[in-house]
């Protein structure tokens, strides 16, 4: 099985550790699978015979791109021309998440699958904008296109969705889905400012560099539009009504507590279709009152009534072995 | 010049020890501060909720309130500020790691690093009292990175990736917290136990200093660890081979990785003591430069275990020992010495006695659709001896004169190894046995008594 990874930051790299990790449970399904090619800014590293993933790290570090690798390096070769040469079985796309766009995802999974390649994404861009391209273009060449890990990631939030759906229909959701605006609301929760709340995530790895997107809730936009692709298609993420946590004080917190309440940044699918996230007050001890880094989905199902998920929100692992599975799911697919 | 300042091999006493450092301060210093790895663990322990806040918080106080201990006046004052600092911070990462459920990737490298950092200007105050105006800087701010291998075995090692910005630093007397680095990302890491001598090794290279000084407590490296026999001497000299063996043993001065860099850079390592530390006890060199002595030194590991993995359908199969390592290896687990029958009926592997339960589960999962290994033996309580030497090499008679000193002093054999360098044979005994089998070795081999 020929893979092509496009984008080699740290869910990329988490990728090719449990890749490396996962061999043997590959080849228990008859698969050899061998990462054909690397992409990132600065280029793309290609070997028939699969990289080497301690190396390629090393010259990423001391050189800042793997298409400096003396073995199979191409300074100027991008993801598109990466995907015509490797001719991959599947093309695992793993490059940062674009706002306001799909940005260059699109182009990647639009032409891995011109090319014959299935297609793994962690990327929530083109799934949050241009969804009904996506598989529209999929259904036509007859190849796969899975995304679990762009939500939830190590928490099976579509996988369970499509179990669900089976004989059953979604009325509504709602979910906490942001790791680190939930995170920095538990630590408000005790009284610190929302700046030094802030702070504290961002010295600890929890809070990215620039945390807007998750802080604004354009994060739980992107993944409440991809749970509402899932269940029916047709959406966009420009319909979300939006709004972040920056405005939330520590006595907002304080009050709600008073009455019995958290606030916590929740998405939701309303009964009737209306996409919408916000800060919200759930009651104390409820099922989607989690804090930490803890996320939480409660599904609405017509026959099922209400049906929770909770766990741990991604972390570069937990993307990674979302794909890792996303894999597994083609492979078994295919041999049906 | 450049010292290895492992507060391991020094012990808590700063004051003295920086004293004695201070006299060639005019000739320019560069000191690599380790701390004790227990107090790193301490950290990792309380981020990990298996300690409690107020426990991981004494025992911290304790510890830099210990190595601050001498520190006068005014500067005193200014330093019980940066540690009760120190502390608070280190407290609201704690609560904090707690609130994310548990140490997260990034909070545990800035902890550790807060600490490691909170050490060196510790040492910088004591230079200071001296009236010497010493700067602290991370190893990463001097242009040392973490470097992780992302497939196995998960190596972890530093790198000097920006040498211009170690010259730069190093200039009058300047401290080094030497585990507090930064990864590809430049975001904070922390270097595992011992990279701080690697870090001194790679500097010394670069700033063309033949030899790094590593003080001791005891002073120098001995013959045998003198708790056990008082005829234990300093050995004067060790090759580097040797003391690759010797560090990955009991006798743990710098770590082996440093030992295998500073050879390939040239760099001697010079063990002294912490009452005058530059003055040389134990020499760690090239091989030329080594006294000729068959048995340098006999050295033990404590605290393992005997797995011996027997069945008849081993014999004769390929590839049976590595499927037995790849399944103990798979759940985490070193293995420190392996032995194997002629027959192939047969494999001794010892492993730590904290990993036995886990490379059992391993065999046992792994073999367990397999008719490949009929019975799986265990014994508790092994100490592994080692002898090293690299005047073994094509020396005949040295294993007999070994074997013959442990039978005299009634000991029973486990199980034996011994390298194709022929630099050490290791052998397992009983740990009740083990300080009887060293002093046997070190009396009638080592000494020929």
């Amino acid at each position: 099985m020929r893979i092509l990874l496009i984008g080699f930051g740290n869910v990329g790299r988490a990728f090719l550790q449990l890749m490396e990790e996962e061999r043997r449970r590959f080849r228990s399904l008859g698969a050899d699978p061998r990462i054909v090619g690397i992409v990132d800014r600065g280029g793309a590293t290609l070997s028939e015979n699969g990289v080497k993933a301690g190396s390629l790290l090393t010259i990423k570090m001391k050189t800042g791109s793997v298409a400096y690798s003396e073995q199979g390096g191409f300074p100027s070769m991008d993801a598109v021309e990466a995907i015509r040469v490797a001719q991959p079985h599947v093309t695992v796309e793993a490059t940062p998440t674009s706002r306001g766009c799909s940005g260059p995802a699109l182009t990647h999974i639009l032409k891995a699958l011109e090319h014959g390649s299935h297609v793994v994404s962690a990327n929530k861009a083109p799934f949050a904008y241009d969804y009904d391209t996506v598989m529209r273009t999929a259904l036509s060449r007859g190849r796969r296109v899975k995304y679990s890990a762009t939500v939830g990631g190590g928490l099976p939030v579509l996988k369970t969705l499509r179990t669900l759906t089976v004989g059953d229909f979604v009325e509504s959701f709602r979910g906490v889905l942001n790791a680190t605006s939930n995170y920095i609301l538990t630590l408000m929760e005790e009284g610190r400012s929302y700046e030094e709340a802030l702070r504290l995530a961002r010295e600890i790895g929890i809070a990215e560099a620039d945390p807007t997107m998750d802080v604004s809730g354009m994060d739980t936009a992107y993944k409440i539009t991809i749970i509402a692709n899932t269940i029916e298609g047709g959406h966009r993420v420009d319909e979300v009504e939006l709004k972040g946590i920056e405005d939330v004080e520590p006595k907002d917190l304080r009050e709600a507590a008073l009455n019995g309440y958290s606030i916590r940044l929740v998405g939701e699918l309303t009964e009737e279709g209306k996409l919408r996230v916000g800060p919200s007050k759930l009651k104390r001890g409820s099922v989607l009152d989690v804090s930490g880094t803890l996320n939480a989905v409660e599904f609405r199902m017509k026959r099922a009534g209400p049906v929770y998920l909770l766990g741990r929100g991604a972390g570069p692992f937990e993307t990674a072995a979302a794909i890792i599975r996303d894999i597994f799911e083609i492979l078994e697919e295919e041999k049906r | 010049m450049i010292a290895n300042l492992n507060l391991e091999n020094t012990g808590l006493e700063l004051k003295g020890l920086c004293e004695k450092l201070a006299e060639k301060a005019s000739e320019g210093l560069l000191i690599i501060v380790e701390p004790r790895e227990e107090i790193m663990r301490v950290l990792t322990e309380a981020a990990a909720s298996r300690m409690s806040e107020e426990e991981a918080l004494a025992k911290l106080a304790g510890e830099l309130n210990g190595l601050a201990k001498g520190i006068p006046g005014d500067l005193r004052r200014s330093v019980e500020a940066e540690l009760v600092e120190s502390l608070n911070r280190i407290v609201e990462y704690l609560h904090a790691e707690k609130k994310a459920g548990g140490a997260t990737p990034r909070g545990l490298p800035v902890m550790l690093n807060l600490l490691g950092n909170t050490v060196a200007k510790v040492v910088s105050s004591h230079f200071k009292a001296l009236g010497i105006d010493a700067k602290w800087v991370t190893a990463g701010q001097a242009g040392f990175m973490l470097v992780e291998d992302y497939e196995p075995p998960w190596s972890h090692y530093v790198s000097l990736v920006n040498p211009d910005e170690l010259k730069s630093v190093s200039k009058g007397v300047l401290i080094m917290s030497g585990r507090s680095c930064v990864d590809h990302e430049g975001s904070e890491a922390s270097l595992k136990k011992g990279m701080g001598s690697v870090v001194s090794i790679l500097a010394a290279s670069e700033l063309r200093i033949g030899e790094v000084y590593v003080p001791k407590a005891n002073g120098g490296v001995y013959t045998a660890d003198p708790w056990i026999t008082d005829k234990a001497r300093i050995v004067p000299s060790l090759s580097y081979s040797e003391a690759l063996e010797l560090s990955r043993l009991g006798e743990w001065v710098v770590s082996p990785q440093a030992v295998e860099l500073a050879e390939e850079l040239g760099v001697r390592i010079i063990v002294s003591s912490i009452q005058d530390p530059f003055k040389e006890c134990t020499t760690i060199g090239f091989e030329k430069a080594v006294e000729k002595q068959i048995v340098k030194a006999v050295a033990m590991i404590p605290g393992m275990s005997i797995l011996n993995v027997e069945g008849a359908a081993m014999a004769g199969t390929p590839g049976v020992a590595s499927a037995i390592l790849g399944e103990v290896a798979k759940r985490g687990v070193s293995v420190s010495m392996i032995s194997q029958d002629a027959s192939e009926i047969g494999i001794t592997l010892l492993v730590k006695d904290k990993d036995l339960d886990m490379a059992l589960k391993g065999l046992r999962e792994g073999f367990s659709r397999q008719r490949l290994i009929k019975r799986i033996r265990i014994q508790k309580d092994v100490t592994v001896i080692s002898a090293v030497g690299e005047g073994m090499r094509g020396t005949r008679g040295v294993a007999a004169r070994i074997f013959t000193a442990v039978a005299e002093a009634g000991v029973n054999v486990l199980a034996i190894a011994q390298g194709s360098s022929e630099t050490s044979i290791s052998f397992a005994v009983s740990t009740e046995d083990a300080e009887k089998a060293v002093k046997a070795i070190h009396d009638k081999v080592i000494l020929g008594v």
